[in-house]
């Protein structure tokens, strides 16, 4: 059985947050008088990741994502519970662990803005205490893995979003970390970049066996991606098992828009169910493990001139409700 | 976990490798725009000529030679250089941490194999010595029409860099200070206009502390605000040794002071991080 190479039981996190009534004397009373409300961002989670796993830990904003992600990486002290990561204590060996591990927080940046990408890993190199020629064999085999010949050399502020990605992955990864978290990485990202970051991603994991913390609220990268899932929801596990369990269970239906060419006044498909009408335009729910995309789309280019489709999986919040649905009965 | 393959090579210069090189990143992203650094430095021009005209005037309608034993071409190069040493420390260190905080970028600048305080320092010097270098040259060049030559001593320019560097230090740990007190309150602006009006004032940028009343320039002497910018100013325009073992002590009580107060404060503070946003 694998190491299990981060350990959390019984994690809690609060957060105190000022309150403050509106207007001028709002604001004064609030000085005399300050009120505090507690919030539970992570509420007695308990859970392990084994070596080599890729899990994604996904859930919608203000779940508790990034504040667990945050303490297992010592940023954050938790208020009760205990965390293992790599065996070391995050919030008392925060430097320690920091060889070991490797981060991404979506659109947060880690590279010199002003300055192309080399600068940035020259100065990791140096920050890791990396030997340089090591360094330099990493940095080749990364630098064509991750297809960024051509961006070194480009100051940051120039790069679009998924090249910049692409880049801020790469600096996560010289140093050859054990585990590496990436919170949401695919977020504002177009359909081509989420495909080349998720490719590479898989790629970390199967071929470079490095274990895997990802965060997103964006279903697509679960499905391809994850072998385990853990849904959290006002800072509480709700489900973890298997991602097959998951998309079997609550990614059945897929949210298909179509553009047309004409009136949709006679647009009528059976099988699924038209959420959504206005005149050009249709949004159809379609469960997929019963009725394929492709029937819809036959159905709909023999009977209309269209114009332009998007596909996309239900929104987090209706899965977390479909959850709480099941539970309940 | 003792079987964890490593990549690193840790030493002692290994270390101290990472700091040299943060501030070499610190230093190209400051030199990265040299229009932006030229037009930094405009501002110490524009401040040198209202000194030149404003104290020329003090002191030929008083008809004065010499006040606190500094000419009137001493004062304006002394403000001159308070002005180019306290503008290449800018944006203060305070205002990069609280930047952090509120963005949530703390989350990698923490999250490093290095101490975080030593990593502001490196890159504050690197910041530093990217600025000084455009505001000194433009600003001599510039005073040097204005009001005149000055004969530096190698006494003033050995002794007055010394205590620059330690100036600096001080400067570095209260903005650190400041800083870091945004782990508790999200906005620390309000202190940091207290302590930049401070240093205005007793800091030798507006007035040199050796025109000031004796009672007061006795207490400004023994602040921190004084031992930034105006002790290394006041020894490179007249170098005094009985001045000297007075500043040297004062920099190093503050800079043992401050010290401890900034790692106290880290300490404490870490516990409290809360970092805005997902």
């Amino acid at each position: 059985m694998p190491n299990k190479i981060i350990e959390v039981v019984n994690l809690r996190k609060t957060f105190q947050l000022k309150q403050k009534s509106a207007g001028f004397f709002g604001g004064v009373t609030s000085i005399f008088n300050s009120a505090y409300k507690e919030v539970e961002a992570v509420n007695n989670i308990s859970f392990s990741v084994a070596e080599g796993e890729l899990l994604a830990f996904i859930g919608p904003n203000g779940a508790g994502k990034s504040t667990t992600i945050k303490m297992l990486t010592g940023i954050l002290f938790p208020t009760s519970g205990s965390i293992r990561v790599l065996g070391y204590n995050p919030q008392e060996q925060r430097q320690k662990l920091a060889y070991h591990i490797g981060s991404v927080f979506g659109q947060k940046p880690q590279l010199w803005y002003h300055l192309p990408p080399i600068d940035t890993y020259n100065l990791f190199s140096r920050i890791y205490e990396l030997d340089q020629k090591q360094y330099q064999d990493r940095l080749n085999f990364l630098v064509e893995a991750f297809e960024i010949k051509d961006l070194l050399n480009t100051s940051v502020r120039k790069l679009s979003l998924g090249q910049r990605m692409r880049c801020e992955i790469v600096a996560a990864l010289l140093h050859r970390p054990k585990i590496i978290f990436l919170d949401e990485p695919t977020i504002g990202l177009d359909v081509i970049a989420k495909q080349h970051i998720r490719e590479v991603i898989k790629y970390l994991n199967e071929k470079e066996q490095v274990t895997i913390f990802l965060t997103s609220h964006d279903a697509g990268d679960i499905e391809t991606l994850a072998k385990r899932t853990l849904v959290i929801n006002h800072g509480k596990v709700i489900f973890d098992n298997s991602t097959e369990k998951f998309k079997k269970d609550y990614i059945k239906t897929k949210l298909i828009e179509l553009v047309v060419d004409g009136s949709t006044k006679d647009f009528s498909f059976q099988e699924g169910n038209i959420i959504e009408r206005t005149k050009f335009n249709v949004k159809i729910e379609l469960n997929t493990s019963v009725t394929p995309i492709d029937k819809l789309l036959n159905y709909a280019m023999k009977n209309f001139d269209i114009k332009d489709m998007t596909v996309t999986n239900p929104p987090m919040e209706e899965i977390i409700a479909d959850i709480y649905r099941e539970k309940s009965v | 976990m003792s079987d964890i393959p490593i990549l690193y090579s840790p030493g002692l210069s290994g270390k101290w490798l990472k700091y040299i090189a943060i501030a070499k990143i610190s230093y190209f992203s400051a030199t990265a725009y040299v229009l932006n650094l030229l037009a930094g430095s405009l501002i110490i021009l524009i401040r040198a000529w209202i000194y030149t005209q404003l104290y020329t005037v003090a002191y030929t309608s008083y008809s004065l030679e010499q006040v606190g034993g500094l000419t009137v071409v001493m004062v304006v190069w002394s403000l001159t250089l308070t002005q180019s040493f306290q503008t290449s420390a800018r944006p203060y260190a305070s205002v990069l941490i609280e930047e952090e905080v509120k963005s949530g970028t703390l989350a990698y600048s923490i999250n490093r194999p290095y101490s975080y305080i030593l990593f502001h320092y490196f890159q504050f010097m690197g910041r530093v010595v990217a600025n000084l270098g455009t505001n000194l040259i433009l600003g001599f060049i510039f005073t040097l029409i204005l009001i005149g030559n000055i004969s530096f001593t190698w006494q003033g320019v050995l002794f007055g860099t010394i205590t620059l560097f330690f100036g600096y230090i001080i400067e570095f740990l209260f903005s650190m200070i400041i800083g870091l007190m945004a782990f508790w309150i999200e906005d620390v602006s309000a202190i940091r206009w207290i302590y930049s009006k401070g240093q205005l004032v007793f800091g030798g940028l507006l007035v040199p502390l050796s025109l000031l009343p004796e009672k007061v320039r006795n207490i400004a002497e023994w602040l921190p605000f004084s031992q930034m910018y105006y002790v290394p100013a006041r020894l490179l325009v007249n170098f005094d040794y009985s001045l000297l073992h007075k500043f040297l002590i004062t920099q190093a009580v503050w800079v043992v002071i401050l010290g401890v107060a900034t790692y106290w404060t880290y300490k404490k503070g870490q516990k409290y991080v809360s970092i805005n946003g997902g």
